[in-house]
């Protein structure tokens, strides 16, 4: 019974926390996120960059606060 | 961030991102997780920050303004600026090489002591000279911002609070912010009275001329002003600590943005 209570609690605590990784996914569903082909790699920008003689607009947020 | 529902969101921002790469970075926290620290490796000090790079990743510039006018502009004006200074300095033009150098510096792309080693027996003009200043106390922010804890901030801090009392200031608006705020920690540290009030009354006028009769400023002028007056008694034998914060609160006095 004790452990069945201690079990409800956790999954009481994990549904009211989000972990990072839905935090990372939760920003990116946002509506901004789609007026854009954003590239998410650093890598892949300056390839992207070099290939199309373009510059890179580099946008830094973070998602593990509002 | 305010620009994500705001520039981002708009249609002009859809045509201007197929200008350039569109490139989104997001701080998460997530352990392990690749470019994580990119950030602060490109010169960003919050959130949200905005530059253009060039194609090996090196900063062009900043973004100030965060409005689609306002990154067209910068692409115009400062990014252009650059790359043209980058291929006049490489067809041999000295004039050029050495606005790029003092450029390069103030952008962070170099260090401070890799500016003065190309600018080795140089004859600079007097803006150039104002820069070189500039770019050599930026350079202690940075420097500062590296720091991985307290014992090897604190020197770094006082260096920054000693130039500010040698009557030098940054001339650019954030550095000049950031430059008194430091110093202001530093001082409170310290016990210095004076001090803080030397960078108490310049960073107050800052704050107010961002945030106007904001009562977050007023408040926290007047805990300034309450341990100004707490350290002037501990000087003369008595005192307490009003726990009180070098900058006036979250998002208060860091200008236009919301870091």
């Amino acid at each position: 019974m004790r452990n069945a209570v201690f079990l409800l609690l956790l999954v009481a605590v994990a549904a009211g926390e989000e972990s990072l990784e839905e935090r990372l996914a939760e920003k990116l569903k946002k509506p901004f996120a789609k007026n854009a082909l954003w590239v998410l790699d650093f890598g892949e920008a300056k390839t992207l960059a070099a290939e199309k003689g373009k510059v890179i607009f580099g946008y830094f947020s973070r998602s593990y606060a509002p | 961030m305010q620009v994500e529902g705001g520039a981002f969101s708009t249609p002009e921002f859809k045509e201007f991102s197929t200008k350039v790469v569109p490139f989104m970075h997001v701080t998460t926290r997530i352990e392990g997780r690749k470019d994580e620290g990119l950030l602060a490796e490109k010169g960003g000090r919050g959130f949200p920050y905005i530059v253009f790079m060039d194609e090996e990743g090196g900063v062009l510039a900043v973004q100030g303004e965060r409005t689609v006018a306002g990154f067209q502009k910068t692409l115009a004006d400062k990014v252009q600026r650059f790359l043209d200074l980058r291929a006049k300095a490489k067809a041999g033009d000295p004039a050029a090489q050495i606005e790029l150098t003092l450029l390069e510096g103030d952008l962070g792309r170099i260090s401070f002591e890799e500016v003065q080693t190309r600018l080795k027996g140089k004859k600079l003009t007097d803006e150039q000279q104002a820069m070189l200043g500039d770019v050599e106390l930026g350079a202690m922010i940075s420097e500062l911002q590296k720091s991985e804890d307290e014992a090897a901030a604190k020197p770094r801090m006082k260096r920054i609070a000693d130039t500010f009392a040698s009557g030098r200031l940054p001339r650019d608006a954030e550095k000049k912010q950031m430059f008194l705020q430091i110093t202001l920690s530093y001082a409170v540290s310290e016990e210095d009275p004076d001090l803080v009030e030397k960078a108490f009354g310049p960073l107050k006028a800052i704050y107010e001329q961002q945030l106007g009769n904001d009562p977050r400023v007023q408040e926290w002028a007047r805990k300034i002003e309450d341990k100004i007056a707490e350290m002037r008694d501990a000087q003369k034998g008595s005192g307490s600590d009003s726990g009180i914060e070098e900058g006036c609160g979250e998002g208060c006095g860091e200008g236009s943005g919301d870091k």
